[in-house]
């Protein structure tokens, strides 16, 4: 089943007056199943954390759609956008996102707080999550006394804890070490399994090797795409950094 | 490189626009206040007027009040400032500078500052000062007072104090940039909280000084106590204010948290949160914020009690124009020469004579106990919070009912075992009274006689006492009254005569007419014990309240302008540190609508806690003040209690409007 579709997706951005406009996206379509793992994979640059941030509805683009289970985000308003994003969607962001003021545990349950989720059941379903991410002895400690892994951990039971249809992730291990990066890959390995869909967005090519598809993108546009198929995540290592210098040879003839 | 410093250190004040203009303006104000009160403080006209001398040590009060709050609250604006800017330094060092041109920097940027607010805060006072002094003599309704009188002596002190704190911000600066390094510079802005620790118990010793403070401040009816604890009580309040501010706030919010079906609904989870975050920040500064708010109310109050009072004051002590009271009984002969006398200078120096009041009586502080009148033993003159002397004191005035007969034209008959008592205060409801174990039956309680309804109040008697704590008894005859006086008075046996003169006429004439009289009285060789003139009495009273209320109006604008710094720099602070977290919680999913009204909460919070206990904490001290304003003779509380509510009200609305003001550049400030 298709679970979200992008078409045709532009983004200008209108630099200060009298300047040239900037165009970060320039035409982008995909579509991703329900269950699926997929990485955009691109430089800096190159337009992937604005196409994520429109997929999040935290910004909308120029003109194209974006349809999550058929529904347009477009036609969602103002206040049920914030409730859409909040039930739909999960984040997890390279730089976390925690709240400073709040514990871990209240980090966690606060999108179901907001939406008036009752207490029992909030409890629930905290009990599983944080147990499966190993943050449980954390849960009433502040943000600022825990390790950047921890953090992102806790931004991913964030994430789940709504249940939502789709994960988006932003450089997710951009801030962490390689173990807690290698960590925080296995468990969306393990998140991907039990039948959730994400999509990340990453310059890593070790954090993409997790993914079931790559898209690739460079200049607003996607260029290539790469499928896992049954390889395993070493070999599909191999062949996107293959397919990365690929890329960036043709760069250079192209200059 | 001391060019280019420069240059740096005016970039820095330019592009820091939001925090270094209100800082400019503060330091401004300071120096135009310190100077004009110096300026008053070396006018060499002060001994020249009439209670000059009273004046004169007001204003030192004053400057020294002035100099001290000056130093401390630019110091620590200056440490709040610096802590601010940790960051950007740190950034200099990793740039490549070394600390001591960073140093440089800063010294630039406080001289500029220090000059510019000197040169402008001098210019303002020496422009300005005549201005202000012209409307405070209006105020003071004395155009003709004390002239104003510009003194460099007075410039060269302010510019000292002043450039003596440069030195000393400067000194603190150096040494801060000194001891730190350029990583904990860079990173000194995001520090964890420390844990508070023993909550609970905090909270309730806090609550426990506070009730305290506030009890001793309630009880206490006598002046010496209230002299003496008064500064004790403040230290209190101020130690539990901020005990409670940092504990018991964080214990509160935490006991809230606790109750999960509160806690974890949408409004309430991340206000609470949030609170209890930011309230142990900054439990200082509210404390700050609400101490300098109390300090504020309770001058003002005070100093508008005390003068707008005036006429209270000055009722309370003269009940007449002209009052002498003569430690002898006068013969009837003495009695008409000095009621002939009055009535002949009355017509030469053109003053309508009103009234000649002559009676002979014997007084006594007494005790009065239910329907028991009797004497204080040595217990109740000891001072504790209460007094017993104050709670249970009358001034009795035992007079004959011939005399009662001869001033009210009214017969008394009266038997030996009846008394009749006359009096002012609606209070008293006698129907028998026992004195030394005698019971006298009270024939009536008169309210209206001429011995209590005085021209200018309706206590009546001297200036002694205060007018609701006099009573008249009238006794049959002289048989019926001496024991009575001889048990009163402990055997001392002292009679007194008292002169009561009222006349009205021009303020010209009247002095006229009271100097000559006063001659014509003293030099009849009758021992004068006290005589009060309310016209000299009411000069008296200008100088020194108007002095008061001067020095009061200046606080109350020194208090005002930190307070409102204090809480500028608070709230745009905050908005810088909170803006992350909102646009964080919009990402997460809450909508525009909820996040500003989530501010709006938080800030009216913050706001109004220390408002509010300001204005609990003032309430509080009222009764503690009242209780010393009865030594400068303010006797009327409600009178009191009015000034300061007026006062609240005028403050809670500049509070307001402030809040107003801030909460635009805020919004703008965290404006996504």
């Amino acid at each position: 089943m298709e679970l979200l579709r992008a078409e045709n997706i532009q983004k200008v951005y209108n630099t200060r007056a009298g300047g040239k406009p900037c165009r970060a996206l320039a035409g982008v379509s995909f579509s991703i199943e329900a269950g699926e793992f997929v990485a955009i994979m691109g430089a800096s640059g190159s337009g992937k954390s604005t196409l994520l941030n429109i997929l999040a509805t935290l910004d909308t683009p120029t003109s194209g759609e974006v349809y999550l289970e058929g529904q347009s985000m477009k036609q969602i308003k103002g206040k049920d956008l914030a409730a859409f994003r909040r039930e739909k969607l999960g984040f997890v962001f390279q730089d976390f996102n925690l709240l400073d003021t709040f514990t871990v545990r209240d980090n966690i349950l606060l999108p179901l707080v907001l939406s008036r989720t009752p207490l029992a059941e909030m409890e629930r379903r905290l009990k599983p999550v944080v147990a499966s991410l190993g943050i449980e002895p954390l849960l009433e400690h502040f943000p600022v006394e825990i390790s950047g892994g921890e953090k992102q951990r806790t931004a991913v039971a964030r994430a789940v804890i709504t249940e939502p249809r789709l994960i988006l992730a932003d450089e997710p291990t951009g801030a962490l070490d390689s173990r807690s990066s290698q960590q925080l890959l296995d468990i969306f390995d393990q998140l991907n399994q039990q039948g959730q869909t994400l999509l990340m967005v990453t310059h890593s090519s070790l954090a993409a090797s997790h993914a079931r598809r790559v898209l690739f993108i460079r200049d607003g546009r996607l260029f290539a795409e790469l499928c896992r198929g049954d390889q395993s995540q070493q070999v599909f290592y191999d062949r996107i950094t293959a397919s990365l210098s690929m890329a960036t040879r043709q760069d250079g003839e192209s200059l | 490189m001391i060019r280019y410093a420069f240059r740096l250190a005016c970039d820095n004040l330019k592009r820091g626009q939001n925090v270094t203009l209100p800082f400019f303006i503060a330091s401004t104000v300071t120096v135009f206040l310190h100077f004009l009160i110096m300026t008053m403080m070396f006018n060499p006209h002060v001994p020249e007027i009439r209670g000059g001398a009273t004046l004169a040590f007001i204003f030192q009060l004053g400057v020294f009040v002035i100099t001290t709050f000056a130093i401390l609250f630019m110091i620590s604006i200056h440490q709040m400032l610096l802590k601010k800017r940790k960051k950007e330094l740190g950034l200099y060092t990793i740039l490549g500078m070394e600390k001591k041109h960073i140093s440089l920097i800063l010294c630039w940027e406080n001289w500029i500052q220090t000059l510019a607010s000197l040169g402008l805060g001098l210019l303002l006072g020496l422009v300005g000062g005549r201005l202000i002094w012209m409307i405070l003599l209006r105020i003071l309704n004395s155009p003709n007072g004390l002239p104003y009188a510009f003194s460099w002596t007075a410039l060269g002190w302010t510019a000292a104090v002043f450039i003596g704190l440069f030195l000393a911000t400067t000194a603190v600066s150096l040494f801060q940039i000194h001891r730190l390094n350029p990583i904990e510079l860079l990173h000194s802005e995001k520090q964890a909280d420390k844990p508070v620790r023993f909550l609970a118990v905090k909270t309730v010793f806090g609550l426990i000084c506070l009730i305290v403070a506030y009890a001793v401040a309630l009880f206490t009816n006598n002046m010496f106590t209230a002299l003496m604890v008064f500064f004790f009580d403040c230290m209190l309040v101020i130690f539990a204010t901020s005990i409670l501010f940092e504990s018991g706030t964080t214990f509160f919010l935490r006991w809230l948290k606790k109750r999960k079906t509160f806690y974890y609904k949408p409004d309430n989870f991340v206000a609470v949160s949030m609170l209890s975050h930011r309230i142990r920040r900054n439990a200082s500064s509210l404390t700050t914020i609400c101490i300098l708010s109390t300090m504020l109310l309770v001058t003002m109050g005070g100093c508008a009690a005390l003068f707008f009072g005036e006429d209270n004051a000055l009722s309370e002590s003269n009940p007449d124009d002209l009052t002498y009271t003569l430690s002898e009984e006068l013969t009837s002969s003495q009695r008409d020469e000095i009621t002939a006398a009055a009535a002949e200078l009355a017509e030469t120096h053109h003053v309508t004579l009103e009234d000649v009041q002559i009676y002979s009586y014997g007084e006594a502080y007494s005790k009065l106990i239910g329907s028991t009148l009797g004497t204080f033993t040595d217990n109740d003159y000891l001072v504790g919070f209460r007094s017993a002397v104050i709670d249970y004191g009358y001034d009795i005035f035992l007079i004959q009912s011939d005399t009662y007969q001869r001033i009210t034209g009214q017969i008394a008959a009266l038997q030996n075992d009846e008394l009749l008592i006359l009096t002012g205060n609606d209070q008293i409801h006698l129907s028998a009274l026992t004195i030394n174990g005698k019971t006298y039956a009270v024939r009536d309680i008169q309210r209206s006689t001429p011995f209590t309804q005085r021209k200018y109040n309706n206590g009546g008697g001297t200036n002694s006492s205060d007018s609701s704590e006099l009573l008249f008894l009238v006794f049959a005859d002289e048989a019926a009254m001496l024991p009575v006086q001889d048990y009163l008075q402990e055997g001392k046996w002292e009679t007194s005569t008292r002169i009561g003169v009222n006349y009205s006429g021009t303020l010209e004439n009247r002095t006229a007419f009271y100097e000559a009289l006063n001659q014509r009285v003293r030099g009849s060789g009758v021992p004068i014990q006290f005589a009060t003139c309310l016209d000299y009495d009411r000069q008296e009273f200008k100088s020194m309240y108007g002095g008061l209320l001067f020095v009061g109006v200046f606080f109350s604008a020194l208090f005002l302008t930190a307070t409102v710094l204090i809480i500028y720099f608070k709230q745009i602070s905050e908005a810088m540190d909170d803006r992350e977290q909102y646009i964080l919680l919009q990402k997460v999913g809450m909508d525009e609508q909820e996040v500003s009204a989530t501010i709006n909460r938080q800030v009216m919070l913050v706001f109004f806690l220390p408002l509010i206990t300001a204005l609990i904490h003032t309430s509080f001290a009222t009764p503690l003040m009242q209780t010393l304003l009865v030594a400068l003779k303010l006797t009327n509380p409600i009178f009191t209690y009015a000034c300061v509510s007026v006062c609240a009200v005028i403050f809670t609305i500049f509070y307001l409007i402030f809040y107003r003001m801030t909460s635009q550049i805020i919004k703008k400030e965290v404006a996504f």
